[in-house]
């Protein structure tokens, strides 16, 4: 169940001392993205905070000292995101080859079973949209994309895997994404990609920024 | 800056050469000692000590700044030395806190340690006696 | 300069790790213990924020290729310089050719071993903690191996040695309590779970698992139920956050997780709690309490100003001692 359609208002909460956590109610969608993105903007020239981190039709404001009336700073954002300000980003369309199922794509019939749908439809209707990079988060270079088809949303599974590897095609819910690098996901794997998402040293360090957009072309399948 | 044991240096010389009143200055630092001539007809320097024909005497070593001892560790009560433990001249015998410092004491020199004068985790003064160590082998 | 004879692969290079880089899904990595860190660093006259080895399993032994001070906070395991037990906390001199070997300790879990101007690795997105998700930063960007060689940043740096300060276990009173008691403010998704749960969390002692590491700790104990199953969108977290999968089994993410996850949060362990929570082993027990936002706030405070006047003890005796 996605708590998030049902709100009728942004809910704000508190990640102990260190950071506040903002969510926009509706449906998860591109313009609420552009709200975020702007509210971003905004808490970006607020004093006290460390840092704004969008997530997936929300955003998390890190603190830099813990703010001594949390409520007031709640107000603010409320009030600013009522001003329905978006800011949209222009950037980049880049194609991912991607090989799914087979040996790193451990849970495509799991999607499949779980949608009603043959493997085949699953692949298409992952490959088909042109995915817009909503934010990064999880780890470095990591793209959370929005537009995925709903018939193919799978829920995170029931115990997470310890480690899955960089390049790693998966699902999780009503989002897909591709791992930059090897580590634990809770998310179904269905493919693979030879992308290169991040590098340290470069500037910025990542290959792909919020307003850039993916797509997935099949080069190959297992069965 | 000038140590505990300086200070108690000086005032002893000060009592055997009957010199009043002293003062110094330092860079961060001034500093006056003055001695009582009451005190010094009460204490007369003391004579030597006769000549030892009997074993030595324990040595008993002191605190040399105040603080609280530990002879086991505050954290898990380990315990660094205790009576009965044959120690090497510098070796490390208990700690000496001092606020969230922990200073060493050091035995000044090789024995046997026959007993701790006060307890474990006491407040003590410069001077007081924490653990007599028997000399020799 | 030092060579590691013997190791394990989750010793890394930590400081007080990496800020600013969660928007680009870089986490904060740095050392589970940040008071140790800091403490250890003030023994040797660093900076606060100076690398140190983080050090989580044991036997580790070192080889001082030169004379070199250091120091070792963090636990109460046994400490060998040759054949010399040293007092844990403590700083000293090593000359050339000796042996530093850390032995475990069976109630505290990372030591940390540090070296003058902090540990010579290059400085990565502002920071020189180990990003082992991603290989970069600390040393080569993984955890330390035999034959590893690490250089003092400021190898000249001199100082007093020989002394060393009251652990945080005693000096902040932790180590009294049987079950460790960790401060916890309820988060977004408290009220999803059932009443039953929720008492159920805050009742019982909670067992740290073996799978739990810098990732996070996975603990087991009774189920938490939420009374609808939850699918959340991903958000940004920091360490910490205690989320709840599926399965009903609370994981508190530590320093090396992810800056975002889609779990349903039940709370966030309190940042001055963070440092005592990453020192109780695996294993071994915990129990939560809960604090408003107020009490948490409190506590951070109380504990920089505890921080504050340690260093400055510290810094006072380097300056006049010896």
């Amino acid at each position: 169940m996605d708590l998030a359609q049902q709100w009728e208002k942004p809910q704000l909460s508190l990640l102990g001392t260190r950071a506040l956590l903002f969510e926009a109610p509706g449906p998860l969608g591109l313009e609420n993205q552009q709200r975020i993105w702007a509210l971003a903007e905004y808490a970006d020239g607020l004093p006290g905070l460390a840092e704004s981190v969008p997530g997936m039709n929300n955003l998390m404001l890190v603190f830099a000292t813990p703010p001594e009336e949390p409520e007031q700073l709640f107000t603010q954002l409320l009030s600013q995101w009522r001003l329905n300000q978006r800011k949209t980003l222009r950037g980049k369309t880049v194609e991912l080859s991607v090989h799914y199922g087979g040996e790193f794509g451990p849970h495509l019939r799991d999607v499949a079973e779980h949608s009603g749908l043959s493997v085949s439809e699953v692949i298409a209707r992952h490959s088909a949209p042109l995915y817009p990079v909503y934010a990064l988060g999880s780890h470095p270079g990591y793209c959370y994309l929005g537009n995925m088809d709903p018939r193919i949303a799978t829920p995170r599974r029931q115990t997470p895997l310890i480690s899955i590897p960089g390049g790693a095609v998966s699902i999780g819910g009503l989002q897909t994404g591709v791992s930059a690098s090897a580590g634990p996901s809770g998310w179904n794997t269905i493919g693979h990609t030879d992308f290169i998402f991040f590098d340290a040293c470069a500037r910025p360090p990542v290959t792909l920024l919020p307003g850039d957009n993916i797509v997935f072309n099949a080069v190959g399948v297992s069965a | 800056m000038l140590a505990m044991a300086e200070l108690r240096q000086i005032a002893l010389k000060m009592r055997r050469s009957g010199l009043r009143d002293i003062e110094i200055a330092g860079n961060h630092y001034r500093i006056r000692l003055r001695c009582d001539p009451a005190d010094r007809a009460a204490n007369p320097p003391a004579a030597p000590p006769p000549v030892a024909a009997s074993p030595p005497a324990d040595r008993m070593i002191t605190a040399q700044r105040p603080g609280i001892i530990w002879f086991t560790h505050p954290l898990n009560d380990r315990v660094m030395t205790k009576p009965g433990d044959t120690v090497a001249a510098g070796e490390l015998i208990a700690l000496l806190g001092i606020g969230q410092l922990l200073l060493p004491v050091y035995s000044p020199q090789a024995g046997m340690l026959r007993r701790q004068c006060v307890a474990n985790g006491s407040v003590v003064e410069y001077g007081t006696e924490l653990i007599a160590l028997s000399q020799g082998q | 300069m030092i060579v590691i004879e013997k190791t394990t692969p989750l010793s890394s290079v930590q400081d007080l790790g990496r800020a600013g880089g969660l928007h680009y899904g870089v986490g904060t990595a740095g050392a589970m213990d940040p008071l140790a860190l800091q403490l250890g660093n003030a023994l040797l006259g660093n900076a606060p924020n100076a690398a140190a080895i983080e050090i989580p399993l044991f036997p580790v032994q070192v080889r001082f290729t030169d004379d070199c001070c250091f120091a070792v906070t963090g636990h109460d395991g046994r400490v060998m310089l040759d054949d010399v037990m040293l007092p844990f906390w403590w700083s000293a001199q090593a000359r050339k050719g000796q042996r530093l070997t850390l032995h475990a300790s069976s109630r505290i879990t990372r030591a940390y071993l540090h070296l003058p101007g902090g540990i010579d690795v290059p400085e990565v997105l502002g920071s020189r903690s180990t990003q082992l998700r991603g290989e970069f930063g600390g040393f080569q960007g993984r955890g330390l191996h035999s034959g590893d060689r690490l250089r003092a940043a400021a190898p000249q740096q001199g100082g007093p040695v020989g002394f060393g300060i009251m652990p945080p276990w005693s000096a902040l009173g932790v180590a009294n309590t049987p079950v460790p008691m960790i401060r916890v403010l309820p988060a977004a998704e408290y009220d999803i779970f059932t009443e039953v749960s929720c008492r159920a969390f805050w009742h019982q002692a909670w067992h740290i698992t073996p799978q739990s590491n810098r990732y996070g700790y996975r603990l087991s104990g009774e189920p938490l139920i939420a009374k609808v199953p939850l699918e959340m969108r991903s958000h940004g977290i920091v360490p910490g956050v205690i989320q709840v999968p599926h399965n009903g089994q609370p994981i508190i993410q530590m320093r090396d997780a992810q800056p975002s996850g889609g779990y349903p949060k039940l709370g966030t362990v309190i940042d001055a709690d963070m440092w005592l929570l990453g020192q109780i082993p695996v294993g071994s027990q915990v129990r939560f309490i809960q604090v408003s936002y107020q009490q948490a706030r409190e506590a951070g405070r109380q504990q920089l100003a505890y921080l504050q006047n340690a260093i400055a003890q510290i810094a006072c005796h380097r300056r006049y001692a010896g």
